[in-house]
């Protein structure tokens, strides 16, 4: 076999490329095109004699326990998906900006100590969807699962001070889905045909996705009631769809809701800011000759930027919003325009990591395993992301005793005022 | 004699091994490492790759063919809707396409169109035609238009990916880049560059962004991202893949009004990973992905042997009746053996060391047999041998053994649950002897691994006796 590797490949082997998504992973060598695999982040245990599904996600402070449930998942990627050998093999490791440290840690400790791989480059993800567009000047809004985190960046430059983090992303708009089906959708068995409310059936996190998946659109012009002079696109009604959640047991969902599944991140509750506000907000923290450029290449990337029309809605509601009262003379920027990603949105972050996986530097920017073996942590890029993470933490406890803290306006909301505060103070590290 | 069963028990009732590293695990799970004489968990074994083969095929492909293929097996196909394997089915030319339109409502619309664009008369009507049928939700190839093959081992298309010459592209413009990069390096410039580094997380502004308010030329700027360095010596500019547009695209009409039978669930999409198809119509057979064949060598011994699952008796729990709370119940264990040799083991109750807590906590106490018992050795012509000759010539005695056949004994257990609710663990050592794993060595050595039971819920019967 090494004989044959050498003979197809050379001596060297291709690097693994890896992007553990909230919800999915994303796995594949350096140099193709797509990944090989996507596949839930998640590993089945045996719980007293039960199969289980375990998620990273909800073992995210448990350091021990994740290494058990990584060990398990990357044995997973690499004999049962990728079929090679990890030992001695680059890995680029693609991360979320806002990653715990004890996740990359843990991770790090398996792919290092148990499967020894030579080295691994951790990408900062926002930077890996700015590679995949072949662009130096975007503002990378990164919506996946349980995130929606916006970055901007100037000529490859991250301007981490203004980035924007909320939690509205898939999970918002499922649970959303959730109270909409409650309110009008309806299940039929047989001829019978009764409110989902009376019945209420378990929905779990799986089937709300699927019906996301399959339903979310947006043809509806959000503003069209609201403001029927400064928008005339009328809406476009999407018609009603039925769901089979068992036999003879017919979920039917109004076209409406279809609509307004999007509404969860575009028209939260109870929350002052939404997708669109947040865009705007990290606009008017960058320095006021930049904002057009940079409004001029906005890119959403993640899962949820395959909803249809997902920049659509997205673009109408930052128009109307930037000619608000609340924002008009501040900022400076009349028009939006889009990227559309090269691949399928829910992997650009993968696909950055595969071209920086075949540059020549990549051994230049990973951690060795001797490095890591010695120094066993691997060091941040960034040290204002530890302390954005424990600022959000240390105000989610604060909040979490009243009703319905919203992790979205507390996190922007810190990040604006302690950012606004620190603007003034401009320093000149000009070295010459 | 009763019958020895071998299914697991509906109360959740399992058998854990420990490992010698601590971790528990199903004996499926652990590997036995002969030079050790010790079982190994996923941990402490360390696995390579070492052949591909087809699960529904069985046929091994080589290495090279199997990564020029992808990992993909060349014959089988799965069905893109359910994954279940699909069958090609023969017809003769002048069948009709459409042969499950009674049982399709919804893909009989489209079937009556497609049938008409992909079946014209065909002129040679002695030849044979092939297409593909999954006969779980009985999709076929015709249902997305695919024109029926010639050959039953059809050259069936594949998912295209539109946008792979653009991610060429970007691969090229990268490494551009760092030539460029790299040269700048070489030469290093006599005056010194105003190099510039933005420092991230200060809350600093950088000169590079205020020199950018007053002038756009900057004219160098190394921006470091932690081990990120992009430097270039001009203003960067764009690989040009992609265009920015103002008008974003709204959802398009045929997604608003199509039924959910024609759009595709997540994991259907996730099969094509380039693509990501979201009709129905779109997705395409999807090639069987190889599994990999591996061999497992021990980590804890230098020298790294290979090692092997087939060498520890097998322990599991047969029959449990209800288990009272601190009273004796009488249970049944299975003990099958593995080996081709007859094997003496014995099981005794785990001693329990006050330094090292067990990593199983006990609820109950165990009384095991506390005699050696042999275990026939494994015989595969054996299996169908519905005699019960063998119980007589080892002379069981009837209180301990319960039924003994081939390469199986099931033995009685007491156990005292010492809990009132919750699990009913409790742990045994099982001690056989190695002699025919390690040959050559005259005395008989013991294997001894730690066997952990879970025997399922306590009952609640115990209040009202
Ligand atoms: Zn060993
Ligand atoms: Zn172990
Ligand atoms: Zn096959
Ligand atoms: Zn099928």
């Amino acid at each position: 076999m090494s004989l044959l590797d050498n003979i197809v490949l050379g001596s060297e082997k291709v690097p693994v490329v890896l992007d553990i998504g909230a919800a999915y992973t994303k796995c594949g060598f350096a140099g193709e095109s797509c990944p090989r695999h996507i596949l839930p982040s998640s590993v089945v245990t045996c719980v007293d004699g039960k199969e289980k599904v375990v998620k990273f996600i909800d073992y995210a402070g448990n350091s021990q326990e994740l290494v058990k449930l990584l060990k398990r998942f990357i044995h997973n990627i690499f004999f049962k998906y990728l079929l090679v050998n990890p030992k001695d093999r680059r890995m680029v490791i693609v991360e979320s900006v806002l990653c715990p440290n004890t996740f990359k840690n843990s991770l790090a400790k398996v792919i290092f100590q148990h499967f020894e791989i030579q080295s691994a480059m951790f990408a900062p993800g926002h930077l890996m969807g700015l590679y995949s567009l072949g662009l130096t000047t975007a503002m990378i809004v990164d919506c996946g699962y349980s995130e929606a985190i916006v970055l901007p960046f100037y000529e490859t430059a991250s301007l981490f001070n203004c980035c924007q983090v909320s939690n509205l992303a898939g999970k918002v708009i499922n649970s959303h889905l959730e109270k909409l089906l409650l309110l009008y959708a309806s299940i039929t068995y047989g001829n019978e045909t009764k409110p989902f409310a009376a019945e209420r059936g378990p929905l779990t996190e799986d089937i709300l996705e699927e019906i996301k998946v399959k339903a979310c659109v947006s043809g509806h012009n959000p503003n069209y009631e609201d403001n029927a002079s400064e928008s005339t696109i009328k809406p476009l009604p999407a018609k009603p769809m039925k769901f089979h959640l068992g036999p003879s047991k017919v979920l039917t969902i109004p076209g409406e809701v279809r609509d307004k599944m999007l509404d969860a991140v575009f028209k939260p509750d109870c929350n002052d800011i939404s997708l669109a506000s947040m865009i705007i907000d990290c606009l008017l923290m960058c320095p006021i000759d930049i904002r057009k450029d940079l409004a001029a290449s906005i890119c959403v990337t993640g899962g949820c930027a395959a909803i249809p029309g997902f920049n659509w809605r997205l673009k109408e509601e930052l128009t109307v919003l930037a000619n608000s009262p609340r924002y008009k003379d501040e900022l400076c920027v009349k028009t939006f325009k889009f990227y559309e990603t090269v691949v399928h949105p829910n992997y650009t972050n993968w696909l950055g990591g595969s071209i920086c996986g075949i540059l020549e530097n990549l051994p230049d920017r990973s951690i060795s395993r001797e490095t890591f073996l010695k120094a066993e942590y691997v060091p941040d890029w960034t040290h204002s992301r530890k302390r954005l993470r424990s600022v959000a933490q240390a105000i989610m406890k604060k909040v979490s005793g009243e009703k319905t803290p919203s992790l979205a306006s507390v996190v922007s909301k810190i990040m604006t005022s302690s950012a606004k505060a620190k603007l003034p103070k401009v320093a000149i590290n000009d070295d010459s | 004699m009763a019958t020895i069963g071998i299914g697991p028990l509906a109360t959740g009732a399992h058998v854990l091994y420990s490992c010698s590293c601590k971790e528990l695990g199903e004996l499926e799970r652990m590997y036995f490492c002969r030079h050790c004489l010790k079982l190994r968990c996923i941990d402490c074994v360390s696995n390579e790759v070492e052949s591909f083969f087809c699960p529904t095929c069985l046929e091994s492909m080589p290495s090279a063919e199997a990564r020029q293929k992808r990992n993909r097996c060349s014959n089988c196909l799965e069905c893109p809707l359910c994954t279940n394997t699909l069958s090609v089915i023969a017809t003769a030319t002048d069948e009709p396409a459409t042969l499950d339109n009674d049982k399709e409502p919804e893909i009989e619309q489209k079937n009556d169109t497609d049938s008409k664009e992909n079946h014209p008369d065909k002129e040679d009507s002695e030849d044979k035609l092939y297409y593909l049928s999954c006969g779980f939700c009985r999709w076929t190839s015709r249902d997305i238009g695919l024109p029926d093959q010639q050959q039953s081992s059809g050259k069936w298309p594949e998912v295209e990916f539109q946008n792979a010459n653009k991610v060429n592209e970007l691969i090229e413009y990268y490494r551009g880049v760092e030539q460029l990069e790299r040269a700048e390096k070489d030469i290093k410039i006599h005056k010194r560059r105003r190099s510039t580094y933005m420092s991230i997380g200060t809350g600093k502004i950088s000169s590079f962004q205020r020199r950018s308010m007053h002038s756009r030329t900057s004219n160098a700027s190394a921006i470091s991202l932690g081990s990120f360095q992009i430097a270039t010596g001009q203003k960067p500019k764009d690989a040009g893949v992609s265009q920015s547009t103002e008008d974003p695209k709204r959802t398009s009409e045929d997604i608003l009004e199509v039924g959910s039978e024609q759009i595709t669930g997540l994991m259907q999409r996730l099969c094509f990973p380039s693509c990501q198809p979201s009709k129905v119509k779109d997705l395409m057979p999807i090639r069987k992905h190889l599994l990999a064949k591996k061999s497992q060598r021990c980590k804890i011994l230098i020298g790294m042997y290979f090692i092997n699952r087939q060498y520890t008796p097998r322990v599991i729990i047969t029959q449990v009746p209800d288990l009272l709370f601190n009273q004796e119940n009488k249970v049944t264990l299975t003990i099958i053996n593995p080996l081709d040799a007859s094997v003496k083991f014995i099981l005794s109750p785990l001693t329990l060391n006050e330094d090292k807590p067990v990593p199983f906590p006990q609820t109950a106490e165990i009384i095991p047999p506390e005699k050696e018992l042999i275990l026939s050795a494994k015989d595969d012509s054996a299996e169908f041998d519905y005699s019960e000759t063998a119980a007589s010539t080892f002379n069981d005695d009837p209180r301990i053994v319960l039924a003994r056949r081939a390469n199986r004994l099931s033995i009685y257990c007491r156990i005292i649950p010492k809990k009132a609710f919750g699990h009913v663990k409790c742990s045994v050592v099982l001690k056989y002897d190695g002699k025919s794993i390690k040959k050559g060595d005259a005395e008989a050595s013991w294997i001894e691994h730690h066997v952990h039971l879970n025997l399922g819920i306590v009952s609640t019967k115990h209040k009202q006796t």
